[in-house]
């Protein structure tokens, strides 16, 4: 076996996965673990943490997407073996028991690759979304209503299913590959060397200043998508700017918190304002003038006027007491807390929304923006 | 153009030279005051003219009607005390959760400064928790409570 190359070593060692790819793979698995640890088991107050997580996620990406066309060698797309007729060969050589050599990604190896980055565009793309359907955050705000949420979310764990269940194929062909077919491919994930044949012509290396690109573009992507806000708009508006706000603040917020106008319609909002000498158990009667302010901010500005979840998911339903508390949606997203939570200072009470919204006042009460006071 | 005038006699008649900080602390005590003692004067030249055996506001009086349960108003405040802190000079909290300022004068130099705001609340809290209007007597001894603090 050895005699016909004799002068020439049988293997060699070569630096397959250059650094930023093998970077790049061991941030992706702890981001993407976190983001479905996050996603799936963490309650509301964690959003900011899954958002976080998601931006770094689009960093990572787009990181990755440059480098796949500036990278070194087998950090390329044109590398994958992506063509039928290569998978049909892999696997018949595998059912023979042939040896497989492949530098790179072998066949079915670069069909998982594709898997996971269109799994993980998905993931980004429906996150994006719901964040502007559901938290009007980012630029997809004015193309999305709040009732498409219902999709975008079912999507979102769609997918996160589909991933976990692609994650657990990758993790054990790897595990098999390194088993039963000796190929060292977690060493090769940390150190990047590989055992290649030794006739292998020498690898292309990264462009010259891609790695420079491939920062700068995933940088600016990340910062673009986490920084954009677009809150005015046909969806929601700051209603302290609305005429007669200052008679709402001065004559209602010496007893509670300021409660938004999409929490009730105009109906509610209107019963109310008729009967508040006997204002949830206290009598809060306003002189003629305040009342009739009051009146028309109301009709002014209202649970029509919004398409947020509030305006939606509080806004339109009902009570008997008339309370927001006791809402359907309410007593569903906080059934979760313990009751002495809204007993003790600082909240004293679940009429007192902003001590754990620190959005409640905006009306906007985004996931991320919830902060449980330590008690 | 009273409150100057007030606060020139007071140095006159102390005769101290207070620096600029004090005189300030000093305007607004008295601007709150003055407006709470205006108040006072004209229930008191109200309750004289309805009452021929008025003789003065009393604050023990006023102690008692700020912590006495009545049970009259609204269940769910039988006194003034179910939102407002038993001793003025501490903050009490809303039934929603709310702090409110503390009711003595003397902590809180704010207070009774909006004759409208001293209407509102006198208006609203009487019928919640007395369940009826109160009485200039019943007003007269509570102010004279809260500033005596």
């Amino acid at each position: 076996m050895t005699d016909q190359n004799a002068d020439q070593p049988l293997k060699k060692q070569v630096s397959v996965w250059d650094l930023p790819v093998r970077i790049f793979h061991i941030s992706l698995i702890i981001v993407v673990l976190a983001l479905l640890t996050t996603g799936f088991f963490a309650p509301a107050w964690w959003f900011s943490i899954h958002e976080l997580l998601g931006y770094a996620l689009v960093g990572l990406m787009s990181f990755r997407i440059v480098w796949a066309w500036v990278g070194s060698e087998y950090s390329r797309f044109n590398r994958l073996k992506l063509s039928i007729k290569s998978l049909r060969s892999w696997f018949s050589k595998m059912l023979n028991s042939e040896s497989v050599d492949d530098i790179g990604h072998n066949p079915p190896g670069s069909w998982m690759i594709i898997t996971f980055f269109i799994l993980l565009i998905i993931m980004i793309l429906t996150g994006y979304f719901i964040q502007g359907s559901e938290n009007l955050t980012g630029l997809t705000t004015v193309i999305t209503r709040y009732s498409h949420s219902v999709i975008l979310v079912w999507l979102h764990k769609v997918t996160a299913w589909i991933l976990l269940i692609a994650i657990a194929l990758h993790v054990f062909s790897v595990i098999l590959h390194d088993v039963i077919l000796k190929h060292a491919l977690i060493k090769s994930m940390i150190t990047g060397y590989k055992q290649v044949p030794g006739n292998t012509p020498p690898l292309t290396r990264p462009k010259p200043f891609g790695i420079f690109w491939a920062l700068a573009v995933a940088l600016s992507i990340t910062l673009f998508i986490a920084n954009t806000h677009t809150e005015n708009s046909d969806r929601w508006y700051d209603i302290s700017l609305s005429k007669q706000y200052d008679t709402y603040a001065n004559e209602c917020s010496d007893c509670h918190f300021l409660y938004h106008p999409s929490l009730n319609t105009k109906r509610q909002w209107s019963a109310m304002l008729s009967s508040l000498e006997n204002h949830y158990g206290e009598d809060a009667s306003l002189s003629p003038e305040s009342l009739e302010h009051l009146i028309k901010f109301f009709n002014d500005n209202n649970q029509s006027h919004f398409d947020t979840r509030i305006s939606v998911e509080i806004g339109q339903s009902e009570s008997s007491s008339g309370r927001i508390t006791d809402r359907k949606f309410w007593t569903e997203t906080h059934s979760n807390l313990d009751d002495s939570l809204f007993k003790t200072p600082p909240v004293y009470s679940p009429a007192n929304c902003d001590a754990c919204h620190l959005d409640a006042e905006s009306g906007l009460f985004r996931d991320q923006n919830i902060v449980l006071p330590n008690t | 153009m009273k409150l100057i005038t007030s606060k020139i006699a007071t140095r006159k008649k102390t005769g101290r030279r207070l620096p600029y900080t004090g005189l300030l602390t000093l305007l607004v005590l008295f601007s709150g005051m003055s407006n709470a003692n205006e108040y006072l004067d004209q229930l008191h030249q109200q309750t004289k003219q309805s009452d021929i055996g008025f003789s003065g506001f009393s604050a023990t009086r006023g102690e008692s009607l700020f912590v006495t349960q009545f049970g009259t108003g609204k269940p769910n405040t039988p006194a003034c005390t179910s939102c407002h802190d038993k001793n003025p000079t501490l903050p009490g909290k809303t039934r929603a959760g709310k702090p409110i300022e503390p009711m003595a004068i003397s902590v809180n130099p704010q207070r009774y400064t909006d004759t409208a705001k001293i209407n509102k609340w006198f208006g609203r809290n009487c019928r919640s928790v007395l369940g009826r209007e109160c009485t200039l007597i019943e007003k007269g001894d509570f102010l004279t409570y809260m500033i005596s603090l």
